[in-house]
């Protein structure tokens, strides 16, 4: 961009779909002043909500970044026959619709399928259960950690860790000490992306987990049956959550912000 | 110490490296010499273990290392770019070097402060990497490679990216450390002012053979083939045919020069005869190869200049003279050279 003038052109066009995006905000807020917030915080059925969201969206961040970090991995140094089909499957869950994500985690494991019933006979169901709620979390949200780790790795030059190698040092301890903290901004960036995407599940969710409830299915109920002043409190609490995700995100640099 | 026997690496139906054997002794300073994509470096990760190689064998203190993974290997390793890990200070990255070796932590700090004294880089012990000139960087990523003794010590153009007097600079701290600890290293340039400065032995590679390997002396004055007598050292060529029982070679000009003998064994055949620019006089003198001609350019290199003289009977000739001396370009001049400091090379080789 070589002028102001020229510079004005993009921030003109930028600043259509910027008051687009604070529309609703400013609506949003505006417009739910009549809703008990406090009041709504404190029903039992709004605080076993969020207790639910915060206990499954963490476990969920911490199977995604287990299994993910490793994949993600795999996937930028590994040269394979398939790859491509591989990298499909890890994008799949990002661009599907998360009710037909949903289905298929219902089809997979459901109470009367051979997976699903195993669990279920054991005592550890897979659907309407906190673990259904897991399960659809996990789905939707791990190709965040797969996706921003791999960029990250990728982006480590990949002599740092040949040189550990002949140091001594073998491709676990290499891994450790060398490939994740010199990756950690983007890994790290990574998992807050997966967790604030965890959290915020819901499509996936209403079909493996309707009850128990979580923020999002209970934000549902509650404007099925109240209205949209029922929701707000709720509403509230998860834009708090992601508003500081959004902090966390964009000091931990080198990710998909929109900071330089 | 080291020993690659007829390595050979392919990628694809390609193959990078073709049977190539050569040997460093314990304490020698090898240099792998050679042109951009000439397979040097593939060498180089073979030894390293970070390569497989489809053939052939390396052997590490007559040990066949094959096919052992890097980490058991005990190379010590410097890139063409910087690969110090960033997350740790200078000390930091010496003492994770020494980590598998020295069990330790009071002399894994110890043994780092020593080899830091060593290649001077002490007072940046506790600066991360992206704190450091490239000089810096460079002398840090040494004290790592040779801090848990390494059998033998892979450069890999390290002095890439360093302007003129820091790889002045680098070159001789790294032939001093060479000395000093007695350490075998095998170094990979493509400069041949590089490899001559440093080396005790260079191997010559081109487009993935060995071409020729030998002292820096033996391959300046008697390279073997066309490649190493063109890209070690500059020259003049002559082309023509070897008579008198490899005593002259008469040139497609039809002019002879002697080479006293040294085209024995290839009467008859095509050679090309090479003269080293230091070996061209400007003045007749007792020389048995004279020829006049016209100075057609003077380039000034400071603390000497290149003369470029046509003559008529052999073509171009280049010398070296004193720096911003009196020869000018036009000027009348005749060139001669012994016929002992011709370099003959036949076709075939």
């Amino acid at each position: 961009m070589r002028t102001p003038r020229e510079r004005h052109v993009f921030a003109v066009l930028g600043a259509v779909l910027l008051a687009y995006l604070l529309y609703p905000f400013f609506a949003f807020f505006s417009g739910t002043r009549g809703a008990d917030v406090t009041g709504d915080l404190r029903s039992p059925e709004t605080q076993e909500a969020v207790v639910n969201s915060l206990v499954t969206a963490p476990v969920a961040t911490a199977i995604a970044a287990v299994f993910g970090v490793p994949l993600a991995y795999f996937l930028a140094r590994a040269e394979f026959r398939g790859k491509g089909v591989v990298e499909a499957v890890v994008i799949l869950p990002l661009v599907l619709p998360p009710v037909v994500g949903g289905s298929m985690l219902l089809m997979g494991f459901g109470r009367f399928t051979t997976v699903g019933g195993a669990a279920e006979a054991v005592g550890v169901p897979l659907t309407d259960s906190l673990v259904g709620v897991v399960l659809a979390q996990t789905f939707v949200s791990a190709p965040f950690v797969v996706i921003t780790s791999r960029a990250g790795f990728s982006s480590v030059d990949e002599h740092l860790e040949q040189a550990s190698r002949t140091m001594g040092h073998g491709p676990v301890a290499t891994f450790w000490n060398v490939s994740l903290p010199s990756a950690r901004s983007a890994v790290a960036a990574g998992v807050v992306l997966t967790f604030a995407r965890a959290v915020g599940e819901f499509g996936a969710t209403m079909m493996t987990a309707y009850n128990p409830r979580t923020m999002p299915t209970r934000i549902w109920v509650d404007f099925i049956a109240g209205g949209i002043d029922g929701v707000v409190a709720l509403s509230l609490v998860l834009i708090v959550i992601s508003t500081t995700v959004i902090v966390a995100v964009q000091r931990l640099e080198k990710v998909p912000t929109v900071r330089d | 110490m080291l020993e690659v026997r007829n390595l050979t690496k392919k990628y694809g139906n390609e193959a990078a490296v073709k049977e190539i054997s050569f040997v460093a002794d314990e304490g020698e300073f090898v240099t792998l010499l050679g042109p951009s994509g000439c397979g040097k470096t593939t060498v180089l990760k073979a030894v390293a273990g970070l390569e497989k190689p489809d053939n052939g064998k390396v052997l590490l203190r007559n040990e066949d290392v094959t096919g052992t993974k890097p980490e058991e290997r005990n190379v010590g390793i410097v890139f063409q770019s910087s690969s110090l890990f960033p997350r740790m200070t200078v000390r930091e990255n010496v003492e994770y070097a020494l980590k598998p070796h020295v069990t330790d932590r009071g002399e894994r700090r110890e043994r780092a402060e020593d080899v830091l004294g060593l290649v001077k880089i002490a007072e940046k012990a506790d600066t991360y990497p992206d704190s450091l000139s490239g000089g810096e960087a460079r002398r840090a990523e040494l004290a790592r490679a040779l801090s848990y003794k390494p059998d033998v010590m892979l450069l890999d153009e390290p002095l890439t990216g360093l302007d003129r007097a820091l790889r002045t600079e680098i070159r001789d701290e790294i032939k001093r450390i060479q000395v000093e600890t007695g350490v075998t290293m095998l170094f990979v340039t493509h400069d041949q002012e590089e490899a001559i400065s440093v080396s005790d032995r260079i191997v010559v590679l081109n487009d993935g053979e060995k071409e020729q390997a030998g002292t820096p002396r033996r391959l300046y004055r008697r390279p073997e083939t066309r490649f190493v007598a063109e890209f070690v050292g500059e020259s003049t060529r002559f082309d023509g045919v070897v008579e008198e029982g490899g005593k002259g070679v008469r040139l497609t000009t039809g002019a002879k020069v002697g080479v006293n003998g040294r085209g024995e064994g290839d009467e008859g055949n095509k050679a090309s005869v090479y003269v080293r620019p230091e070996n061209v006089e400007l003045e007749e003198g007792d020389h048995n190869n004279v020829f006049s001609g016209e100075v057609v350019e003077v380039t000034e290199m400071g603390s000497y200049a290149e003369a470029r003289v046509e003559t008529e009977r052999v073509g171009e000739v280049i010398t070296k003279v004193d720096g911003f001396s009196d020869v000018r370009e036009g000027e009348d001049v005749v060139v001669g050279f012994d016929d002992s400091d011709a370099i003959v090379v036949a076709d075939d080789a």
